[in-house]
């Protein structure tokens, strides 16, 4: 479902389908870029193979050809009779001599001329050697003597070093023919000779290692004889990549060597990685093209395509006047021109398709106007003007039979007409008559609902009457009831009263005891009083001789006074006692006077008070008096208050009996009361039959004015149409004619039509209410 | 003859003052859209410059032990905000937006400069920063500035739509071409890289600058429809 959803995605979107193209273009470029690479690399690196492996060969081949010359030079010198003559000091002069010629091939920088059992150089063209033992010096084939085949043999030492020399020796050896184990030695300097060696091999270097696995020759001389960190046998005649290194391997002919040819690897492959790199350009610049002109392109033709999409929708929906000019001259212009030219084939037609538009729309309107002209002529005919007719002389044929038609119809409804209007008239005869017997019927009516009002009013008078009457008589049982309740309480006050007169009896009774018990203490008081006055006299005598003495002393202290006065100056002290005497006299003397006067006052108050007493004895008299003449009358109301009570039952007794003989005539006339309200509600019963009777017959005048009224109407109406004077008079005129207007009954034969009428305005001939009415009228 | 960078570099120069004459030519004469011209001028002009002084060798410095080819990321700095910048003034969606690819576009460039600079792992996350800004640039390019759009006209649109696909598309060769040069997995050598730089940069500043003149005389055209419509 995804799949095909963004199938139908690309299809639906041309730019989506362009850019489709361009990825499917751009991975076309991509993956031949790619093979292209893989190929040119894969090309070039068996050519740097091949390359490295020829020229690893061609060093092995220099080498051999270097070595086996050396050997060749030994072999041959050594059967040289200088040297097979045994002379050491003319084989020490020819070798010096064979050096300083610069004889020696390359490399070689010294001959020895060496005794293999005495194990000494004897000779040499380098004169420190003469003498010395390469056995001490550690020189293999002096420790390890090789084996000779013969004189033509020669032997080629590993790599060596000796303190003698400071550089890796490699020593050729022949032994010289003729003699007894003398042997000729070309000593090698391994160091100088594969330095430039190792170093000539174009861009990359060359390594050489020797059967034990060390290295006999290094662009890097200090790593001389230290032992090749790989695998040399799995390397000659083959191929190895080290880290940034390439290896090709071939073995020596002559000696068990290797020659390692070595390049570095960038510099082997640079060539590959260029062409990648412009490879991959390409691709780029490829890519970035059609990018660009994808995206123009696309963009351009998409954004041009929905434009005109847009205009051609526009112009769909009826917009003509869209912008269809264009500056482009390309197939856009051309699309552009075409839309502009169907635009005006489109409104060429739509102009045709107009004017025939307009042709209809004229005879449309000729028909119009004949229909107007008909509808003219028939709004005459609806006014009434039966007279008028339509005018069939039109273009239009199927006009014209609708014309023909109408006037046919109008010829026939002219002639109904006038039967109708006829018939109308007598209806109007027929009506008004049943109106007037209706409104007797009614005043009839009329008269019996008022009698029966008047009855029924009456009736409500009485009932009213005997209710108030009953109103009138439960009042007075109650106010019995009333009297009754409050002859109770009389009674009850009046013994109230009793009970009070015999307690006021009790109370004066009382009073007169109080007060003879306050005549008696009044008495004692006045007799306590009169003793009071004869003591106060005894006091005032004992006053009068305390005032005496007080004058007499006044008078000694006098005379004391003057007799100090006489004395002189010692007098003076008694002198002072004398006066204070004198004072305390005179006070002594106004004290007693004061006392005298009090007693004098008391004795007049205890005389004021025994008068008063004598006064209040008199009162308590006159008091006992008035109050045994209250108890009398007392005693009086008593007896009268028992005289009330027995009259006041009787009373009681006579007003319960008026209430009883009340409540019973209450009930009778309740009883004729509800005869009453019986006989009212009777007459309003009857008072409503007779106003619906009249209410009925109401209905029936009215029916009746309203036939008369509708027959009046449909006479006016029918005067409207004009019709000529012959259309359907003649079969009406007879029967009104003879219709005397005596009942107002319309004659059956041809009154059927009238009959539904008035049966549809509500008069029903067999109604018993309107035949009542009718009866009632007539009485 | 030689295909070196300088060369190369040389065909930069050439190009882009190409690109600039239209420009230079309409600013001079004056008329309508002068601030378009402007920022049109500014993208070639910019990058001409720019191509002359790296080739006359100047346009590398070397940032903790590897060269920065600090003209070109310059030139990218100033330029391909003046283009973003000028699709928002095509499509005039308000300042906000105009501020936000504008500071996108900023840190995608100076994201690129500091993985350059930068090794190891920092490089490619340095990286990552630049791509995911980059994405973030695509979205508000492709999404955002159309829905915020108000284009006087259809062909100003049309003009829009064909140079933000130009920009989209091309600009995301760019990273693929840093990735496949020495900065990233060393496919390109750095004298294909030139090339292919120079061919993009040109692709993407005078294609530009051509469609976006091509658009402005269309759009100069309707106006004066417009006029003769109205009449």
């Amino acid at each position: 479902m995804k799949r095909s959803g963004m199938f139908e995605s690309v299809r639906s979107s041309f730019g989506a389908k362009l850019g489709v193209a361009l990825l499917a273009v751009v991975a076309l470029v991509v993956g031949f870029g790619f093979v292209v690479q893989e190929e040119t690399s894969a090309a070039l690196e068996d050519e740097v193979r091949n390359e490295l492996g020829t020229s690893a060969e061609t060093r092995a081949a220099e080498l051999d050809t270097w070595i086996s010359g050396i050997e060749g030079q030994v072999r041959l010198h050594s059967t040289r009779s200088v040297i097979a003559s045994g002379d050491t000091a003319a084989i020490s002069r020819h070798l010096t001599e064979t050096a300083e010629r610069d004889a020696l091939p390359e490399g070689v920088v010294a001959i020895h001329y060496y005794d293999t059992e005495e194990r000494t150089i004897q000779a040499s063209s380098m004169p420190r050697m003469e003498g010395v033992n390469p056995a001490e010096a550690g020189a293999p084939f002096a420790t390890d003597p090789p084996t000779f085949e013969g004189t033509d043999d020669t032997h080629v030492t590993a790599p060596f070093t000796v303190p003698v020399v400071d550089f890796p020796v490699v020593s050729v050896i022949s032994l010289v023919e003729g003699t007894e184990g003398k042997a000729l030695i070309y000593m090698i300097d391994l160091k100088s000779h594969t330095e430039s060696f190792a170093r000539t091999a174009g861009q990359g270097s060359t390594v050489v290692v020797d059967g034990e696995g060390r290295i006999v020759a290094h662009p890097e001389s200090e790593r001389l004889l230290t032992d090749y960190e790989g695998d040399v046998s799995a390397l000659s005649g083959g191929f190895e990549e080290q880290e940034d290194l390439l290896v090709a391997g071939a073995e020596m002919q002559t000696l068990e060597w290797t020659v390692l040819a070595r390049s570095d690897r960038a510099t082997a492959y640079a060539l590959g990685d260029r062409i990648t790199s412009f490879v991959v350009g390409l691709i780029l610049l490829a890519l970035v093209s059609l990018a660009f002109v994808g995206v123009v392109v696309g963009s351009n033709t998409i954004v041009s395509l929905r434009q005109l999409a847009g205009r051609a929708d526009a112009m769909a929906k009826g917009d003509l006047d869209v912008d269809l000019s264009t500056t482009r001259t390309d197939e856009f212009g051309t699309l552009y021109r075409s839309f502009d030219e169907m635009r005006g084939e489109l409104r060429s037609q739509i102009r045709a398709t107009e004017e025939k538009k307009e042709a209809i729309e004229r005879k449309n309107q000729t028909l119009e106007a004949t229909a107007a002209e008909y509808g003219t002529v028939m709004d005459a005919v609806a006014d009434g003007d039966l007279t008028r007719r339509l005018d069939t002389d039109t273009e239009h044929e199927a006009m014209a039979d609708i014309a023909a038609s109408f006037n046919q119809m109008l010829d026939a409804v002219s002639e109904t007409m006038g039967e109708v209007k006829a018939f109308s008239e007598h209806v109007v005869t027929a009506a008004e008559r049943v109106d007037d017997g209706a409104d007797e019927v009614m005043d009839a009516s009329s008269q019996v609902t008022t009698a029966t009002t008047e009855i029924s009013d009456g009736a409500e008078r009485q009932t009213e009457a005997l209710h108030e009457v009953s109103t009138e008589m439960d009042a007075l049982s109650s106010s019995a009831e009333e009297i009754a309740a409050t002859v109770d309480e009389v009674a009850q006050a009046s013994e109230r009263a009793a009970e009070v007169g015999e307690e006021g009896q009790e109370h004066a009774e009382r009073a007169i005891e109080e007060m003879d018990a306050v005549e008696q203490t009044t008495t004692e008081t006045a007799e306590e009083v009169t003793a009071l006055a004869e003591e106060l006299d005894a006091v005032s005598e004992v006053v009068d001789v305390i005032t005496d003495i007080a004058a007499e002393t006044n008078l000694l202290a006098l005379n004391a006074s003057i007799e100090a006065a006489r004395t002189g100056e010692e007098g003076d002290g008694f002198a002072v006692v004398a006066d204070e005497v004198k004072q305390l006299a005179e006070e002594t003397a106004e004290s007693a006077a004061e006392i005298e006067d009090r007693i004098d006052r008391i004795q007049a108050r205890a005389g004021e008070t025994t008068t008063a007493m004598t006064e209040t004895q008199a009162r308590i008299e006159s008091g006992v008096e008035t109050v045994e003449a209250a108890i009398d009358a007392l005693d009086n109301v008593a007896t009268a208050v028992d005289e009330t009570d027995s009259s006041i039952q009787e009373i009681r007794d006579a007003t319960a009996q008026q209430a009883s003989s009340a409540t019973s005539v209450v009930d009778r006339v309740d009883d004729v009361a509800a005869i009453g309200d019986q006989t009212a509600e009777e007459a309003t019963d009857a008072a409503a039959a007779a106003q619906q009777q009249t209410s009925t017959m109401t209905t029936v005048s009215d029916a009746a004015e309203q036939l008369t009224e509708q027959a009046r109407e449909l006479r006016t109406v029918l005067e409207d149409f004009t019709v000529d004077e012959r259309a359907g008079s003649s079969e009406f005129s007879a029967d009104t004619g003879v219709d005397p207007g005596g009942n107002g009954s319309v004659p059956a034969t041809n009154g059927s039509g009238s009959d539904a009428g008035l049966r549809a305005d509500g008069f029903d001939p067999a109604d018993p209410r309107a035949r009542n009415g009718d009866g009632a009228g007539g009485d | 003859m030689e295909f070196s960078t300088t060369l190369w570099l040389w065909v930069g120069v050439a190009g882009m003052t190409a690109g600039t004459l239209p420009t230079a030519y309409r600013l001079l004469l004056g008329g309508e859209n002068r601030d378009l011209s402007a920022v049109l001028f500014g993208i070639t002009g910019i990058a001409a410059v720019a191509y002359l002084i790296m080739a006359f060798g100047y346009g590398t410095i070397t940032v903790a032990g590897s060269s920065v080819e600090i003209v070109r990321y310059t030139d990218w700095l100033l330029t391909t905000p003046l283009m973003v910048l000028y699709l928002a003034l095509l499509s005039q969606p308000g300042r906000r937006v105009i501020g936000a690819l504008v500071a996108v576009d900023a840190v995608v460039i100076v994201a690129g400069v500091a993985a350059t600079a930068a090794g190891g792992i920092t490089r490619y996350l340095l990286f990552g920063v630049g791509t995911l800004a980059y994405l973030v640039l695509v979205w508000l390019l492709v999404r955002t500035l159309p829905r915020r759009a108000s284009f006087a006209s259809t062909r100003q649109e049309s003009a829009f739509v064909t140079l933000r696909n130009l920009t989209v598309v091309v600009w995301t060769l760019y990273p693929v071409v840093w990735l496949l040069a020495p900065t990233g997995v060393g496919l390109l050598l750095p004298e294909t890289q030139v090339l292919v730089f120079t061919y993009l940069d040109i692709v993407s500043k005078v294609g530009f600058v051509a469609v976006a003149l091509r658009g402005m005389r269309d759009l100069a055209t309707a106006e004066t429809e417009l006029g003769v419509g109205a009449d």
